[in-house]
């Protein structure tokens, strides 16, 4: 092992990851894996005492095929290095997730942190191909493979995508590209008012065959911080050929005052949660998205703090982040947002889309099929403990 | 676990038709005749019984008589499957045709929830009036079930751009094998935690039995554009084929089939006018919306005649297109003229060593005396040679033995896999050590467990059961001690 000091152990290759597995399940410890540093805990820490292991040594491509679309990379490698490797093919990995392109391809997958092309181009678990993983045995596992079609055996590929560490540090990574589309823009609707008339024009886009690659609707407070304008935004961006793309800008200036952007908007919005803020995540069906926008430009009305926000139109997933001052507790601060997002999530009485399960056959939540599991592959608790607390 | 005692068997049996009804449980050796085999010749088993519940509390009643009871069982859905999957070695078979409603269907957040006996094409059917469709398209689709797709991580032709079994299934609930009934992943909004669903999809009947399952529906796209290229050389057809995905076209489908199958097609009642005399051809098809279409059509005929292609030619209207589609989707019937039987097999390279293994292929089939027909999912570098063949001829059988192995390991050396929709089952459990590492197939084992502690639901089938560390060890413990 390359590096160790008392603090953190620094692992230079798959085997000293094994090596440190071990030596911490022999004397009944922990590891916090690290790779960039930026994803440390989403606001569940780590069990305390846990040895930071620091695996951003595991680093680099180590086969890029681009006539396959697929890359090989070490999980240390930054989003960045990979987006450079592929773009001199015309190529991407467009995970393009939540966050800093200095992170890390492997707390993306490890985290399954999907960004504003997810809804168009794919969730972490349908563009991974293959993991690499010490497992908190010490095993050194290689799941899936290189293919991109594979149904060889159990699938521990989606078993360790969001796993958050917990069931084996992912050390090499086997990911699907894409072609980077010919034409790429990107627009910004503003929207001032959600009447009935506006939501049916922009779920004509969201329903309709021009699929944008990304559409997020960006409250006033994060659209004036990223520039687009002072009212809540829809940022929407369309990829394919030219007749395509034209064709789809005409539904999108269809739906109100628009204006052209620089592709780099979108690496402000992943990029836009401050480093002091309290970031709550909310998932819906998608077809709900009008509520959470509603709820969204609300929020943004009240002034009391500033509240960043933005929902997937595709996904229906809202992103809330609010702004802390020093000194306030995280918690306290996300959960006056959260008890009011609380009436935005009820659901119809009736939801049992089964209908004839009787009393004697509930349908439990899998939270012991989830320890199960988390048993199976780390048994002693190493992998970062209290992470999914 | 060994065979269940005449005397025990009628118990169950009782206990069984006491939840289904006496005549959905079969015991009868004429009755069960139907179970032994699944698509793939060569594999058979005869259940012990079999059990065909009629509704989601029936499938609980009986998963948990099984489980009291400590009975290993096999869930079967239509039977489709080229794996030897579902076939059900001395334990009970739980049939699972008759949970066949279309639950739910959620236009505006395009969604459907299906019991798992639902016939993959009656789906798509159902949900056509709302201009949907369900993208998952194996060959057998008129027959095969939700359950059973999910069961395999199905693909299909148009599994290329839209994704395979896996991409497409948002939720489920799932009885595990002890009896507990639990939903995993979620239909109404992205789920936490671990993917249980992502490791339930493709765990070949191993992991539980699925009671609804919520999935994707597809919008059907405004255009569809099919084209049948003709090349003079299967070399030629796979380079255009790794062009056309290099030049970041991606195709509805992208299909080859080779001069064997083309004959076998057009020898048949199947016949879809594909050029007798070209070595190989293409079928690819481009959909989406209109605009911008025609690009892509154009660039994928200008690449393919760059590849060396004598014509590519357009389907003209609905019905050309259905009758270009139908020599590829009835290709396996028309090989089933050929001979007796028909092994399908299924494998995948990258897509760039395709040329390279359908050469190896055709070198592999002359030396072992067996004729190759080559028709599968180019675009995705996902292979079927098939061989047709009689297996009553244990000297041809053996022959179509040694060229599937050795097909299959030229497809690990080549950096594939065994096996890209079909599964493991009880055919490929012989590649698993050449494919997976000793710690990889234990970590398999141990998922295993986790949702089957006891190893009863589909006993035997994906990982070799002596790849289990702790199960080995418990052998040798129990042989030691005896």
């Amino acid at each position: 092992m390359t590096g160790a000091t008392a603090a953190a152990i620094h692992a230079a290759s798959a085997s000293d990851v094994v090596a440190a597995v071990h030596d911490a399940a022999g004397r009944g410890g922990a590891l916090r894996i690290v790779g960039a540093g930026t994803w440390l805990d989403a606001g569940r820490p780590v069990r305390a005492g846990a040895v930071p292991l620091d695996i951003s040594a595991l680093r680099g491509v180590t086969e890029y095929n681009p006539g396959d679309l697929t890359i090989a990379v070490r999980a240390g490698t930054t989003l960045a290095e990979v987006d450079a490797a592929t773009a001199e093919h015309r190529q991407w990995c467009p995970l393009l997730p939540w966050g800093r392109d200095g992170g890390t391809i492997g707390a993306t997958i490890a985290t399954a942190t999907a960004g504003p092309c997810a809804g168009a181009l794919g969730l972490p678990r349908d563009l991974v191909l293959g993991a690499e993983f010490v497992d908190g045995r010490g095993s050194m596992v290689r799941a899936g493979g290189r293919v991109v079609k594979n149904v060889a055996g159990f699938d521990l590929v989606r078993l360790v995508t969001g796993a958050w560490g917990t069931l084996g540090v992912i050390t090499h990574l086997n990911l699907r590209l894409r072609a980077r589309p010919a034409v790429d823009e990107t627009w910004s609707v503003a929207v001032e008012r959600l009447d009935d008339t506006a939501v049916a024009r922009i779920d004509a886009l969201r329903l309709g065959p021009y699929l944008p690659l990304a559409a997020e609707f960006v409250n006033d407070a994060l659209a004036r911080h990223l520039g687009l304008g002072d009212t809540p935004q829809l940022l929407v961006r369309l990829g394919g050929n030219a007749h395509f793309v034209a064709a789809a800008r005409a539904a999108v200036l269809a739906l109100g005052s628009a204006a052209e952007h620089p592709g780099t908007a979108w690496a402000s919005l992943r990029a836009a949660e401050p480093a002091r803020a309290s970031t709550w995540r909310e998932s819906g069906a998608p077809s709900r998205w009008p509520l959470l926008a509603r709820s969204v430009m609300r929020r943004g009305a009240d002034g009391s703090r500033a509240v960043h926000a933005h929902l997937s139109l595709a996904r229906g997933v809202l992103r809330v982040s609010t702004l802390l001052d020093t000194g306030d507790d995280p918690l306290r601060a996300g959960a006056a947002w959260r008890t009011s997002m609380r009436c935005v999530r009820e659901r119809p009485a009736a939801d049992d889309a089964g209908g004839d399960l009787t009393g004697a056959h509930r349908v439990a939540g899998a939270d012991a099929l989830a320890r199960r599991v988390r048993e199976a592959f780390d048994p002693n608790g190493v992998l970062n403990p209290g992470i999914l607390a | 676990m060994t065979a269940l005692a005449p005397a025990a068997s009628s118990a169950l049996a009782a206990s069984l038709a006491a939840i289904a009804g006496d005549r959905h449980v079969l015991r009868d050796a004429s009755s069960l005749l139907v179970f032994e085999a699944d698509g793939l010749p060569g594999h058979r088993a005869h259940p012990l019984l079999a059990v065909l519940p009629g509704s989601r509390d029936e499938v609980v009643a009986v998963v948990r008589t099984l489980a009291a009871a400590g009975v290993r069982f096999v869930a079967r859905g239509a039977g489709t499957g080229l794996s030897g999957g579902a076939l059900a070695d001395g334990v009970v078979l739980v049939g699972l045709n008759r949970l066949r409603r279309i639950v739910a269907v959620d236009a505006a957040n395009r969604t459907a929830t299906v019991e798992p006996g639902v016939v993959n094409a009656s789906l798509s059917r159902a949900v056509l009036p709302l201009g949907l469709h369900y993208a998952p398209d194996p060959s057998s689709q008129a027959a095969c079930t939700i359950g059973g797709n999910v069961a395999e991580n199905a693909g299909g032709p148009h599994c290329l751009k839209a994704g395979v079994t896996l991409n497409h299934v948002l939720a489920a609930t799932v009885v595990l094998p002890d009896g507990e009934v639990v939903a995993l992943g979620s239909a109404d909004g992205e789920a936490e935690g671990y993917d249980l669903l992502g490791a339930f999809v493709g765990s070949e009947g191993c992991f539980g039995i699925a009671l609804d399952v919520t999935v994707r529906l597809m919008p059907n796209p405004e255009r569809i554009i099919t084209q049948l290229a003709d090349f003079t050389s299967v070399d030629d057809a796979a380079r255009a084929t790794s062009a056309i995905i290099a030049a970041g076209i991606l195709p509805a489908a992208l299909e080859l089939m080779d001069n064997a199958t083309i004959e076998a097609v057009e020898a048949s009642v199947y016949a879809a006018g594909y050029p007798r005399d070209a070595a190989a051809v293409l079928l690819v098809e481009a959909d989406g919306a209109a605009a911008g279409l025609d690009d892509d059509a154009r660039a994928i005929d200008a690449i393919c005649r760059a590849n060396g292609a004598r014509d590519v030619r357009t389907a003209t209207d609905a019905a050309d297109r259905a009758r270009l589609w139908q020599g590829r989707k009835k290709a396996f019937g028309a090989m089933g003229r050929l001979s007796p039987h028909l092994v399908v097999q299924d494998a995948v390279v990258p897509r760039t060593k395709l040329a390279e293994l359908l050469a190896a292929i055709a070198e592999i089939g002359a030396r072992h005396r067996v004729r190759v027909c080559n028709v599968f999912h180019a675009g995705d570098g996902n292979l079927h040679p098939n061989i047709p063949y009689d297996a009553t001829d244990p000297d041809e059988s053996a022959r179509v033995d040694a060229a599937t192995r050795d097909i299959m390991r030229r497809c690990i050396d080549a950096g594939g896999t065994i096996t890209g929709e079909h599964g493991v089952g009880t055919d490929k459990l012989g590649y698993m050590e050449a494919l997976f590492t000793a710690p990889t197939l234990d970590a398999m084992c141990r998922l295993r467990d986790a949702f089957d502690p006891a190893r009863r639901a589909n006993p035997g089938k994906v990982v070799p059961v002596h790849s289990c560390r702790e199960w080995t060890g418990a052998a040798a413990w129990r042989a030691a001690r005896e």
